[in-house]
């Protein structure tokens, strides 16, 4: 007979060494970040620790001037790179969907498995001022020689790209499964009904997906808002600091400035962002 | 579009030092010279970088797949417990933040156990960057085993932890495959935190290897190249073996519903 004493409590062992390592190796670095985060520690200067309480939060939304351009940049590259890789992804997973290669389907979907930093390495080769094949090519249809590193907004749309042509490859592997669960009945009832290409995607297709699309955007959005990898090695931060997320802020902050507590609070406000995307997203889908 | 930057690296891999710095760069070129991929590691530690991957993607597999194995098997085995919702929506919690954040804590603290610097302090970080999605992919594989084997056995009279280990395990192989390679790929692919835990030349991993390539005036392009290439295959090959679950785990609780 089943022990109802030992039974109570065996799905909490299960759970306990996964639980217990993620207490440790990540809960308790979150609580010091935000205990780091109240006071001002600055490896500047060493002996400086004082409770400053949310001073430094203050500091974010008052004083500090590049907090605005840093939100900016976050807000840009977060959506451009969900909508882009989503709306690129479904395209071509729509198109791959009638298809049974298994080799384009392995072409198409290989950007997702590259590291980043490879990623990052052919952007840096292509768009070289000096030797790169954009730089020639725009050469040759305007006789111009463009760094487009140098300038705010196409140095953006380069970061931007770099991450597009890795996640569009993970959005469009991700739909590809969800369009082929989609039933076969249901374009043809369509059809018999005489309904357009157009109409049978808008009206068939999306609604299907729907519970993956949803899932995707999320990932997509989590991924862009989290993005740092390729921020470092293209620009690390752009021209002036205009291709600073939040991330990468926080980073610089106690990295290369060495102010550990601000880069803490940086860090933890943006978490909070984060947080509030996600739950408002998830808030504002089970309402549909 | 997707494949230029890919055929860029292998061809200027390819590519004599002197042509590699030409302009305007030519699509195809007048000499190949593929001596590089065997030179290379003449030149470069490209073996130690790789070894060093590979030892810390080992043991974030090793540290991280046991407890989620046994994590995942807890929800899946038991469905209406205190807190079951809440300590499932906390894996959502921690996949939401940066794990960037945690980097400056993490310095501290790794300094403080005298684990910076080392293989295992970096693998360490990682595992709470994986164990929520590997707990989260493993219940969803659970589900595709039939009830019908662990029912059986529980009527012979097994402990749950016997089923665990001699029913189960054996046959959700392929899911702990699943998990095991998403923690190994992204241990090897990952970049921020091993940039900034370690220091010696001698412990860096591929990906840093890579991103020392890359100078203010002069880089050897070749060699970025090359070791790109070497870096991705492995990669490559995890990715392929994992994304089949991966994928089926994503869809298919997006079908159960959250």
């Amino acid at each position: 007979m089943p022990n109802l004493r030992r039974e109570r409590y065996t799905p909490y062992l299960f759970l306990f060494p996964a639980y217990g390592l993620l207490f440790l190796l990540w809960f308790y670095p979150l609580l010091y970040a935000g205990y780091l985060s109240l006071y001002n520690k600055d490896f500047n200067k060493p002996t400086q620790f004082d409770f400053v309480g949310l001073g430094n939060y203050i500091k974010f939304f008052t004083i500090d001037p590049l907090a605005l351009t840093v939100t900016l940049a976050t807000i840009i590259i977060t959506l451009a790179t969900t909508l882009l890789s989503l709306g690129i992804g479904l395209a071509t997973a729509y198109v791959l969907m009638k298809k049974r290669s298994r080799l384009i389907k392995t072409l198409i979907i290989y950007p997702y498995a590259v590291p980043t930093i490879v990623v990052s390495l052919a952007i840096l080769w292509i768009v070289d001022p000096t030797y790169g094949i954009f730089t020639y090519l725009y050469y040759l249809m305007t006789g111009i020689k463009v760094n487009l590193l140098s300038s705010p907004t196409t140095a953006l749309m380069t970061v931007i790209s770099a991450y597009v042509w890795k996640y569009y490859a993970l959005a469009t592997l991700i739909l590809l499964a969800a369009l082929e669960g989609v039933p076969q009945e249901r374009y043809e009832a369509a059809m018999i009904d005489g309904a357009d290409a157009l109409r049978r995607f808008i009206y068939i297709t999306i609604p299907s997906i729907k519970p993956t699309l949803v899932l995707l955007t999320l990932l997509l959005l989590i991924n862009g808002f989290q993005a740092f990898d390729a921020l470092y090695q293209i620009t690390f931060g752009g021209p002036f600091n205009t291709t600073t997320d939040l991330v990468l802020y926080a980073y610089q902050n106690a990295f290369t400035f060495f102010k550990i507590s601000y880069g803490s609070a940086v860090g933890i406000l943006s978490s909070l962002v984060m947080l509030g995307v996600a739950v408002l997203y998830l808030r504002v889908i089970k309402v549909e | 579009m997707v494949l230029l930057p890919m055929y860029w690296i292998i061809y200027t891999a390819l590519l004599p030092e002197e042509l590699v710095y030409s302009w305007p760069p030519r699509l195809i070129p007048s000499r190949l010279m593929p001596d590089y991929f065997i030179n290379i590691f003449k030149a470069y530690p490209i073996l130690r970088w790789m070894m060093n991957s590979f030892i810390v993607s080992l043991f974030t597999v090793c540290i991280s797949v046991p407890p989620a194995v046994l994590a995942g098997y807890g929800f899946y085995r038991y469905t209406k417990f205190r807190g079951r919702s809440t300590l499932f929506s906390f894996l959502f919690l921690v996949t939401c933040v940066p794990p960037t954040i945690i980097i400056i804590p993490y310095f501290i603290m790794l300094n403080t156990w005298g684990l910076i610097d080392t293989l295992i302090g970096l693998a360490i970080t990682y595992v709470s960057f994986v164990l929520p999605l590997q707990v989260i992919l493993y219940y969803s594989y659970l589900f595709s085993i039939p009830r019908e084997i662990e029912e059986a056995a529980m009527i012979d009279g097994a402990s749950k932890l016997r089923i665990l280990t001699s029913i189960i395990l054996p046959l959700s192989y392929p899911g702990i495959a699943a998990i095991s390679i998403y923690a190994f790929n992204l241990a090897w692919n990952e970049f921020a935190f091993a940039i900034t835990l370690l220091r010696s030349q001698s412990n860096w991993t591929t990906v840093i290897g890579i991103y020392s390539f890359i100078g203010q005036w002069k880089m050897d392009w070749n060699g970025a190249m090359v070791t790109s290439i070497y870096t991705t295959i492995p990669s490559f090959i995890f990715f392929f073996l994992t994304q089949k679950y991966f994928i089926k785990g994503l869809t298919a609780g997006a079908l159960k519903g959250k």
